[in-house]
């Protein structure tokens, strides 16, 4: 792991236009950037879209970094509003539907407990799944806050709002997946 | 971490601390269970470490290099592009009208009547053009001997 200083020095060389620099910027922070545009966009061809729309976005614009400030809610920032635009140019599609009247009982038969909620592949399609009901800022504060672990403060830099708008959000967007959560997966809790 | 992990620590909790706790309650069958019946939403905290595929990865960084390289191509390259596409674009243009065949009156029309111009010289003459612009016939003469 690189420190801040190598860092700084890496976008130094990168924000120059030596691309041999920005690609290895490119692989140290993909995975974060791919991660948090999937738990958003909900689908990870959609997210690698995104993730390289970001990465040319922050070639184009790297040279205005300012190296005193954190680069992580720089990127953080060109990759949620990456994200929320890409959410909303594709309209509705994704948003939480209807479930049939039978749906619970289906649910509780095929859904896992709490023994089984370490299967990541079914807790993370249970999270998209739910998570297409939340409004494109809420689903941002909530990846932001609760999947990859920032501060309050930091998510408010990160998105340009006040800490108070980022505990609204955030309030708000765990009532509704807790509430459709204990609708559908009883045996969770 | 021994101990368990108190739900309510886990819901206000950031950083190294954090990372901690969830590293715990990944392992830990009844914490799970704690975190759930507490608030089941806090289960997808365990997601912050879900792998990406290393396909989507080199994607990513290949479509990168890719973007990045058109959009870095020297400017006097990219203006060459431009004028050649827009030299083709004229050519086209000016084939297209050498092509048009002209309205019948134009063709119809009578010929402009012109002059037979003679032209005595000795052998030095070097060039003769005749033409017309419209109603008027043009005669140009080039010979270094003429005397008029």
């Amino acid at each position: 792991m690189r420190d801040d200083q190598d860092l700084n020095e890496l976008i130094r060389t990168a924000a120059q236009g030596d691309r041999r620099a920005f690609e290895d910027l490119v692989v140290l922070k993909r995975e974060r950037v791919v991660r948090t545009a999937f738990q958003i966009v909900g689908d990870m061809e959609d997210a690698r879209d995104v993730a390289q729309g970001v990465f040319l976005r922050l070639w184009r614009v790297l040279q205005r970094f300012d190296l005193e400030r954190r680069f992580d809610t720089w990127l953080y920032r060109i990759t949620v509003n990456a994200a929320i635009d890409f959410l909303r140019d594709r309209g509705p599609k994704g948003f939480l539907q209807p479930l049939p009247e039978d749906a619970g009982e289906r649910l509780a038969a095929t859904a896992p407990g709490a023994d089984e909620i370490l299967d990541r592949d079914r807790l993370q399609k249970t999270f998209l799944r739910l998570a297409a009901g939340l409004a494109p800022k809420q689903r941002a504060v909530f990846v932001l806050k609760e999947i990859e672990g920032l501060d309050t403060d930091e998510v408010a830099r990160v998105l340009e709002i006040s800490e108070s708008t980022v505990r609204n959000h955030l309030h708000q967007a765990r009532r509704i997946l807790r509430e459709a959560l204990r609708r559908e997966h009883p045996e969770w809790s | 971490m021994s101990a368990h992990v108190d739900p309510r620590l886990l819901e206000d909790a950031g950083g190294a601390e954090r990372r901690e706790m969830l590293a715990h309650v990944a392992s830990c069958r009844d914490c799970r269970r704690a975190a759930a019946a507490h608030d089941p939403t806090l289960l997808f905290a365990l997601l912050a470490d879900a792998p990406i595929p290393a396909r989507i990865l080199d994607q990513v960084s290949a479509g990168a290099a890719h973007k990045v390289a058109a959009a870095s191509r020297p400017a006097p390259l990219r203006a060459v592009a431009v004028a050649a596409a827009l030299a083709a674009v004229v050519s086209g243009a000016v084939i297209l009208r050498s092509n048009v065949v002209p309205p019948p009156e134009v063709a119809a029309a009578a010929p402009v009547p012109r002059a037979d111009v003679e032209v005595r010289a000795g052998d030095s003459v070097s060039q003769v053009v005749d033409f017309t612009v419209g109603d008027t016939q043009v005669v140009m003469v080039y010979n270094p001997e003429l005397q008029l």
